[in-house]
């Protein structure tokens, strides 16, 4: 039987599963992707280190991404209407140009399935959101994990060709081509 | 069978597989004693434990990959991890009805979560350490706080181990000694720190208790099946060799079913094979035979040599790894690589000396003696190395990647003295 699911690629009877998936936790601090999209961003680093020119730079943080699990990266001019929504500040854009948009794989869909496995892919793009923005940190850079910075229609073509999920946004001021990264 | 004789049991000690075995009595490893216990207090000497607590990278990535490299903590994933609130154990427990349904399902959880591989094992005392728990506080000391229970006590209250392994970039990998390895060694080992945490939290859901850094992760991953040990005293899988992070493994109260030990062919390839300690850069690993360290027949490794070496080099890079690299079980998990692991596990135990020649043979006609590859990631380039003075060391054989430390030359004297003591 195991033979022949691992030929037919279905995966065996799993009574638990649905529950890992959809199931609802107990204590939502046993779920921890918002713990990991609000943690502590660092300070940034005194000194700017010396980057490449924008487009390579765009690529070394698709390399980046895609290294920590992510399947595609994009960078789109910061949207000012929903940056100023979120901090309150009106010259928001003017200090972070340049919105960085991260899509990971997602077998279920975290907006429907709040289960630990359901919301896997939220954690994962916590992950690579933090470390993204971590290193442009660390290279001299501002950079932070903002809810609210992805362009909807953006976000859409940089998910479609795969089961994926685009998360929060890295809005940045290291200077970084427009567009979307082949890796 | 030994018993052990603090460990307040009559439980036999396990059988581990065949790449080590008890021999005698067999005492657990006191966690303050451990290479970065006894570093954290200064008993290593002031340049490992300057090292230790007040390096940083020079490195942006590196600054970002480990927390023990970082300028500021914040900037790492150890950090998120180590400061997300842990949730409470479901009052609500799921029965357990098929312990061997609930097995697999933990599997395959821990591989969706990220794990590369999974093995559950019961509990044996030895596999716990004596001082009870890990010291977190940074002192390097164990005391009455975090001493819960005695080995014993702590076995039959969480009568389940699980290992989890995770195995890191295979091309990335191969340009150890430089940043793109580090990048590879650290950052993997951040993922599976992410997948246990997220594992255990699971757990918690199902209404099951978990206690961490309780259990040693070699003998637990050995027993469980995951592995087993070579001559580098590391982890060898069956899928991935021995670049894998075998982290701090879980324990439960939940009921599952235990794995066994497996045999793919180690202990009879480590005989033969030999590259990792003719490769050390630091002689480290023994060219001779299996020796008895706390009743434990197996591979004595210097671990002071190794870990001295990390002081010398931290401007360059941080994680040496050549041992792990140059193991011909360390190879990219396709076809061929299954086929070779087949027909070693295959062949008779008598025989196995022939096919473990001809696959060295193998290894060391297409993947070399000592495997060299340059690598391109990001903008880091593993032929050249930018050194703390700004200047770039261009491609060159002598150093490369792995500049600054010259090769392991006295690996010609352990060739003569073998050949010496064959003839």
């Amino acid at each position: 039987m195991q033979f022949l699911n691992k030929l037919l690629r279905r995966s065996p009877k799993d009574p638990y599963w649905d529950r890992f998936i959809n199931g609802k936790p107990s204590d939502p601090l046993n779920e921890t992707s918002e713990a990991y999209r609000t943690a502590d961003a660092g300070n940034v680093y005194p000194v700017k280190a010396e980057i490449p020119g924008p487009p390579r730079m765009a690529h070394d943080l698709a390399e980046l991404a895609v290294f920590m699990g992510a399947t595609a990266l994009a960078v789109a001019p910061t949207n000012a209407a929903a940056l100023l929504a979120f901090d309150g500040k009106s010259d928001g854009t003017g200090d972070l140009p340049f919105t960085l948009m991260i899509a990971v794989p997602a077998e279920a869909d975290p907006e429907k399935s709040p289960g630990i496995g359901g919301q896997h892919a939220r954690r994962v793009s916590a992950m690579v959101n933090h470390s993204v923005a971590s290193y442009i940190r660390e290279l001299g850079y501002q950079a932070i994990v903002c809810p609210v910075g992805v362009d909807p229609t953006a976000a859409a073509a940089l998910a479609r060709p795969t089961k994926s999920f685009v998360g929060d946004a890295v809005l940045t001021d290291l200077p970084v081509a427009l567009g979307p990264q082949e890796v | 069978m030994v018993l052990e004789r603090d460990l307040e049991t009559t439980e036999p000690l396990p059988y581990l597989g065949r790449s080590v075995r008890v021999v005698g009595d067999y005492a657990s490893v006191d966690a303050a004693e451990t290479p970065h216990e006894k570093n954290k207090r200064g008993e290593l000497g002031k340049p490992l434990f300057n090292w230790y607590f007040n390096r940083t990278s020079q490195d942006p990535l590196g600054r970002t990959a480990t927390a023990s490299s970082a300028v500021d903590r914040r900037n790492t994933i150890e950090h998120v991890i180590a400061h997300a609130p842990r949730g409470k154990i479901n009052p609500d427990r799921v029965e357990v009805t098929d312990p061997a349904a609930m097995t697999a399902h933990i599997k395959r959880v821990a591989k969706y979560l990220g794990a590369s591989d999974v093995g559950i094992v019961r509990v044996h005392p030895s596999f716990l350490y004596t001082e009870g728990r890990y010291p977190e506080d940074g002192t390097g000391t164990s005391g009455p706080s975090q001493q819960p229970a005695t080995a014993a006590q702590t076995a039959a209250r969480y009568p389940y181990a699980i290992a989890l392994v995770h195995a890191w970039d295979y091309d990335m990998g191969r340009a150890h000694r430089h940043r793109i390895g580090d990048a590879a060694y650290h950052f993997g080992a951040e993922k599976l720190r992410a997948t246990y945490a997220n594992l255990a939290a699971y757990i918690r859901e199902l209404g099951y208790s978990v206690a961490t850094r309780v259990a040693t992760p070699t003998p637990t991953a050995l027993a469980a099946g995951l592995g087993e040990m070579g001559r580098h005293g590391m982890l060898i899988t069956e899928r991935f060799g021995a670049r894998v992070h075998l982290g701090d493994p879980i324990l439960t109260d939940m009921p599952l079913v235990s794995g066994e030990p497996l045999d793919i062919g180690v202990a009879d390839f480590c005989k033969i094979c030999q590259k990792c300690a003719n490769t050390c850069p630091t002689n480290s690993i023994t060219a001779e035979g299996k020796s008895v360290v706390n009743g434990v027949e197996k591979y004595k490794i210097n671990w002071a040599t190794c870990y001295r070496l990390r002081p010398h080099v931290m401007q360059y890079w941080e994680s040496c790894l050549t041992c792990v690299t140059v193991c011909p079980y360390t190879k990219p998990n396709v076809w061929w690589r299954a086929v070779a692991i087949q027909a070693l596990k295959r062949t008779p135990k008598p025989m196995r000396g022939l096919t473990t020649r001809a696959l060295k043979w193998t290894d060391d006609k297409f993947w070399g003696k000592l495997p060299r590859r340059r690598v391109r990631w990001m903008s880091y380039d593993s032929g050249h190395l930018t050194l703390p003075d700004g200047t770039v060391q261009p491609v060159d054989e002598k150093t490369g990647h792995y500049y600054p430390l010259k090769e392991n030359t006295r690996r010609f004297d352990i060739l003569k003295e073998k050949l010496k003591a064959k003839k």
